[in-house]
């Protein structure tokens, strides 16, 4: 793989089976597999999906509920393995599918900063130089020994923004996580994010609220229904995208 | 295709090798605790089967790697990444065994000791069975003790493994992480335990030095050996709460049966009564059970103050390796798939 090339993604294909005909105990399964009725009816959330991502680009996407964007960016991240297709990735990647993975609850906030910095796969001592720029980023150092279960959920996603930013990565990934905080917060967020930007971290955006797409990103991917509808600078992307949304509302 | 070829060699190879062993080693797969009360070509059958898989297994694992040696040192690599991860849940495990209680860690080891007492009256007094008649010192408690702290070992590991993938499910739905972390953790929270317990050895075994009912002599070293049956029940630990905990992802109901199984292996393997004292048949049909080589093994160095055998660490070695072997493949072949049951 070329050395500019942050992430690769070669046609996938990601099936998931229908919770409803899930077998899961081995009575079920024999009883099953005698009827010979052991084929699953596959959903699939995404087909023929392919980008290529350059070091230091700003990638969004876009698409409406249910399209397959959190499923993309779960294969991208590793913890989804595509049923088809090719996944490349160059460089350490800090994964926020979802704001607060890892966060044990019951913890205070300085031992979730180390906890979460583990389930990330960095050492304590690491997280050690970081730990004061986390605090003070997310502006939660008066609830430096508070148990998270007393944060509101802006809080907590403060914390996690924080430290998927701070610890400095090749690859971040954000899934709607931006709504979460307020107004000042999120300009922050968006602050931060350009930072890292210029300092060539490469940044893929889910986002429903398209003029944040719009002020951050260089390049577009739009996906419905699992397929891709549209892949290009962001202008004539979002362009068409917002021209969909409003057909629909027409129709509506 | 081609593995599929290759895996299907490697049967016929172990099987090979199986019948050869039987064949060269006749009446019973292992010497060790042979008997030559009884003489069947039954023996000679399972001597063929058990060899047979062991090997067979041991090949398939190095075909699997041999095919997917990227994703082997993948998982390598990842580890050295996560470890402070795995040591993170390690402590929290024990923090949260240990807070609720403080009594906690004296309730590990007095837990043992009253059994020991109950389990001591039932055998020496009522059944009469004296087993320093067969060379253990200090009698039945310690003779319990070392058998119970092997298979409270496994049976924490599995039963905690086994829950493992379902429990962390929140996690590896949101974050990448290699997936045996969480088996593997377990193991080693159970480790842990395994040591604490020990202190509850440690003590009935002072207690008896000081008697003078076990022998001060150069034997006492034979003693630190025990690392290494630790180590070979600890793999082959591993490799069933690996087994065990992809298959509770996909099958629930293992959750039960494996309780049920745990207590029906307990009483087949010689941990509340000596296996000297069966009938030569019986301790045939015994040695099929891998748990009563580590059992054996662990009291040769404990309470014998013996050294080990070549066959005894044989067989150890082999057991382990074929249940780590089952473990991987399984847990490999399946990890990615996870995801989508739990
Ligand atoms: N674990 C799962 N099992 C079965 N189906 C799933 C699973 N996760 C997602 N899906 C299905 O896959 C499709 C895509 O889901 P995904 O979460 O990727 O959508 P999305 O684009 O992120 O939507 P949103 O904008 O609401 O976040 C949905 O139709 C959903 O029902
Ligand atoms: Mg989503």
């Amino acid at each position: 793989m070329e050395a500019d090339i942050a992430v690769k993604v070669e046609d996938v294909k990601m099936c998931y089976n229908m919770p409803t005909e899930r077998v899961d105990s081995i009575k079920e399964y024999i009883v099953k597999l005698l009827r010979g009725k052991l084929h699953y009816r596959e959903f699939v959330a995404l087909d023929g999906v392919s980008i290529t991502i350059k070091r230091g680009e700003t990638v969004g996407i876009v698409g409406l509920n249910g399209s397959g964007k959190s499923t993309l960016l779960k294969i991208i991240s590793g913890i989804l393995k595509p049923d088809r297709g090719n996944v490349e990735i160059n460089g350490v990647i800090s994964p926020l599918i979802e704001l607060g993975a890892g966060f044990d609850f019951e913890l205070t906030t300085r031992e979730n900063i180390f906890l979460n910095g583990s389930v990330l796969g960095f050492d304590r001592n690491f997280m050690r130089a970081r730990y004061d720029d986390i605090l003070d980023f997310a502006e939660l150092r008066p609830y430096e020994d508070v148990a998270i279960k007393n944060f509101s959920s802006g809080m907590v996603a403060r914390l996690g923004f924080a430290i998927a930013t701070l610890v400095k990565p090749d690859i971040l990934i954000v899934d709607e996580i931006l709504a979460v905080g307020d107004a000042l917060f999120q300009q922050k967020c968006e602050k931060r994010i350009a930072e890292l930007m210029s300092g060539g971290t490469t940044v893929i955006i889910v986002s429903h609220a398209i003029e944040q797409i719009e002020r951050l990103c260089t390049k577009v991917l739009w996906i419905d229904k699992g397929k891709q509808i549209m892949l290009g600078d962001t202008a004539t992307v979002c362009e068409k995208y917002k021209m969909l949304g409003q057909k629909r509302g027409e129709l509506n | 295709m081609k593995k599929k070829l290759l895996i299907l060699a490697a049967f016929l190879l172990s099987l090979a090798f199986g019948i050869g062993i039987a064949y060269k080693f006749p009446n019973g797969y292992f010497k060790i605790l042979a008997d030559t009360g009884a003489v069947s070509w039954k023996f000679d059958v399972v001597s063929c089967v058990i060899m047979t898989l062991i090997s067979f297994v041991l090949l398939w694992l190095l075909i699997d790697i041999f095919f997917d040696k990227k994703g082997y040192k993948r998982d390598i690599v990842a580890f050295k990444k996560y470890r402070f991860f795995m040591v993170d849940l390690v402590s929290r495990d024990i923090k949260t065994k240990y807070r609720r209680s403080v009594l906690g860690v004296f309730w590990s080891v007095l837990n043992p000791l009253l059994m020991m007492l109950v389990l001591t009256a039932i055998f020496s007094r009522v059944l009469r069975i004296d087993v320093t008649n067969y060379g253990y010192w200090g009698g039945y408690p310690l003779f319990y003790l070392s058998g119970y702290v092997i298979f409270n070992f496994i049976s924490e590991a599995t039963n905690f493994s086994l829950v493992s993938i379902l429990q962390a499910s929140g996690l590896i739905k949101k974050v990448y992480m290699p997936k045996y972390i969480f088996p593997l953790e377990k193991c080693c929270y159970a480790f842990v335990n395994m040591s604490l317990s020990f202190i509850a050895f440690i003590i009935m075994f002072c207690v008896y030095l000081f008697k003078g009912d076990i022998p001060i002599s150069t034997d006492l070293f034979k003693m630190f050996l025990v690392v290494v049956p630790m180590f070979f029940v600890f793999i082959f630990a591993l490799g069933l709460s690996l087994f065990l905990s992809s298959a509770a992802v996909f099958f629930r109901d293992v959750l039960h049966l494996w309780s049920v199984f745990l207590s029906l292996w307990m009483y087949a393997s010689p941990i509340i009564y000596p296996l000297d004292n069966l009938s030569p048949a019986l301790k045939n049909v015994l040695r099929i059970n891998p748990l009563t080589h580590y059992i054996d093994y662990f009291r040769c160095v404990l309470i014998k103050g013996e050294l080990p055998t070549l066959e005894q660490n044989v067989m150890c070695v082999l057991f382990s390796l074929a249940a780590l072997g089952i473990g991987l493949i399984a847990f490999r072949k399946k990890q990615d798939k996870f995801i989508l049951y739990i």
